[in-house]
């Protein structure tokens, strides 16, 4: 296989769930074939239970495959198999997740969010800023490009949270005991910026918002947020895992927008898993099709969608 | 005068403690109950540089500080890739083995008998022999430097990565960080705090046995942790003071001596419930327990 157009290489992945108890075990995974190539989108649709989510946890290596090997190409061209590495080993080669059921780190601002995706593992040792001058800089170089990444992710849409500041934060003992009320002024001022406030990230960065808990977010903006984090990071492929799941249009618009500008722009690798067949036809490149745990079909997403067995199977017309 | 310095004394020992204990539960969603062990880890090493080494005041604590942390790998390295209910239950097991060994090991902890005329080392002529202003002091220099440092850490990329552990352990993982390396990490100078804490109070008391280290006084730095509230500085501090002065509010309002102890327990027992069920944060935390 030609390692520079292709960036990740599936071939004869197999996984057996083993049943508890009496349960039977069962074939997630069957011989999976599958080859997402450098700089293109990807996507990977199938019904649920096809074994999508678990291909991805295969993938980044949440779960042991019992065959088969991934081959990761990275920019050198070096191989790795990525079937005996853990889950950071893989991350670090430049591969991110993006989860379907978890989304942001809820008691984290905004802004830390995205901070938290650097690439940049320098000064994570503690006391490190005690020791290294390096690290405060370092560390606001990265707060400039949280920003910036901020700005073009979410735009202006991080300022319309339809939540109140600190609302979902409200205690019942406002309620109850309403002589501790000046007590809950000072938590719910302490709360909104928490043990950044008064520090030299809060000093650079002037926006309220940006200090906001990422659970003050809609679930739109918390995907938005969560693709933020992942273009933080140095990332080669990225592996989306239901982006635009249980977001309104205009935020699918948005999403959808954000990862065709980002494999544009960067050359980032996506491999996504979608249900919504119109993000499909729009921005991927190549389409496989699940059916109970094996790749069934493969080509560009109209000729995969136009298929009448897919047509039948999966989407029920 | 010198009660209410005593008091300070103790409320600083209880933050030392109470920040140690914040760090694992508040900022990395580790319930542990076995910190009573570092704190007697922490004054036993005290004990032992003081006495059998004749280490000075900055040597002492830096040998009871480094020991208990690698004292702390111990049980760290084996258990931390333990999830919830298992962990907690290894913490309790290491909790009861280090109890027995303090407890029965009497060459080198003198057992239930204790270890008394600890000597107090000098620093910068603060501590004279019964110098309670001089221990007040010093405890305070102590405990708002260890509040320092802990701001400094839970501020930096490292606190950063201990939050989202906290939050989201799989997607932290997933960013490529090593989880397991930062929760031992994270164990480690939890360890250090307690026993900062536990060389202030064998010098200050001069006199440590078993029983100051048990399984209850785990519970008790636990649950002073979550009536203060987690996830912040400001929640330990507040527990600490709570902790300390509850007590002595008790001792005002004339209860006999012999059931005070036991009202304390109550009117604790109670507190958490009321604190669990208006206010799961605590008093003034950031950061709402899930296990």
């Amino acid at each position: 296989m030609n390692g520079t157009q292709t960036i990740l290489e599936i071939d004869g992945i197999s996984k057996r769930f083993h049943g508890r108890g009496n349960q039977e075990s069962f074939l997630v995974l069957e011989d999976v074939d599958i080859e997402v190539k450098r700089g293109k989108i990807t996507a990977l649709i199938g019904a649920n239970g096809a074994g999508k989510t678990t291909l991805f946890n295969v993938i980044s290596g949440f779960s042991r495959p019992d065959s088969g090997s991934i081959m990761f190409y990275d920019e050198r061209v070096n191989t790795h198999n990525l079937v005996s590495m853990s889950p950071h080993q893989i991350a670090g080669l430049g591969i991110g997740r993006l989860f379907q059921n978890l989304s942001v780190f809820k008691n984290m601002s905004l802004i830390e969010n995205v901070l938290i995706g650097s690439g940049e593992k320098d000064g994570e040792f503690p006391f490190a800023s005690l020791l290294k001058k390096s690290v405060g800089v370092a560390e606001q170089h990265k707060v400039r490009m949280a920003e910036d990444i901020i700005g073009k992710v979410l735009g202006e849409t991080c300022t319309e949270t339809g939540l109140d500041p600190g609302e979902h934060q409200k205690e019942r003992w406002s309620q109850k005991f309403r002589f501790l009320q000046p007590l809950d002024r000072f938590v719910s001022r302490y709360e909104r910026y928490g043990d950044i406030f008064d520090t030299p990230l809060s000093k650079i960065i002037k926006n309220d918002v940006f200090f906001r808990d990422a659970s003050d977010f809609s679930f739109g903006q918390q995907r938005l947020i969560s693709l933020a984090c992942l273009f933080m990071g140095d990332h080669a492929l990225l592996l989306l895992d239901e982006p635009t799941a249980g977001v309104n249009p205009q935020i699918v618009e948005k999403i959808l927008t954000v990862i065709r500008q980002m494999v544009d722009e960067s050359g980032i690798s996506v491999f996504m898993i979608e249900h919504n067949m119109d993000a499909v036809l729009k921005i991927a490149d190549h389409c496989y099709f699940m059916d109970d745990g094996t790749v069934t079909h493969f080509g560009s997403p109209a000729d995969v969608l136009g298929n009448p067995k897919v047509r039948r199977e999966y989407l029920g017309i | 005068m010198a009660y209410y310095l005593h008091i300070l004394i103790m409320i600083n020992i209880y933050i030392l403690l109470i920040l140690g204990m914040n760090l694992l539960l508040g900022y990395t969603n580790l319930l542990s109950l076995c910190h009573a062990a570092f704190y007697g880890i922490g004054a036993y090493l005290t004990v032992f540089a003081l006495v059998k080494l004749n280490l000075t005041f900055f040597p002492a604590l830096a040998l009871a500080c480094v020991g208990t942390m690698i004292a702390s790998l111990v049980i760290s390295l084996p258990s931390l890739r333990l999830h919830g209910d298992y962990f907690v239950l290894v913490t309790l097991g290491f909790m009861m083995v280090v109890f027995s060994i303090m407890y029965n090991c009497v060459p080198l902890t003198n057992g239930p008998y204790g270890i008394s005329g600890i000597p107090k080392p000098a620093f910068l002529g603060l501590i004279k022999a019964d110098g309670i202003p001089g221990y007040a002091l010093l405890t305070t220099i102590l405990s708002v430097g260890s509040i320092a440092l802990f701001k400094v850490l839970v501020q930096s990329p490292f606190g950063r990565i201990l939050r989202g552990i906290r939050d989201e352990e799989i997607m932290v993982e997933s960013l490529g960080r090593n989880v397991f390396f930062f929760k031992v990490l994270a164990f480690a100078i939890s360890a250090g705090f307690a026993a900062v804490a536990g060389f202030v109070y064998a010098t200050y008391v001069t006199y440590i046995d078993p029983t100051s280290f048990t399984l209850d006084e785990s519970i008790f730095i636990l649950s002073a942790a979550i009536i203060g509230g987690t996830g912040n500085i400001i929640g330990s501090i507040v527990g600490a003071i709570f902790v300390i002065i509850m007590p002595e509010i008790i001792r005002v309002i004339h209860i006999p001596d012999t059931i005070a102890p036991n009202v304390r327990q109550i009117i604790y027992g109670m507190l958490l419930i009321i604190l669990m069920y208006f206010r799961p944060k605590g008093l003034l935390g950031k950061y709402e327990f899930k296990e």
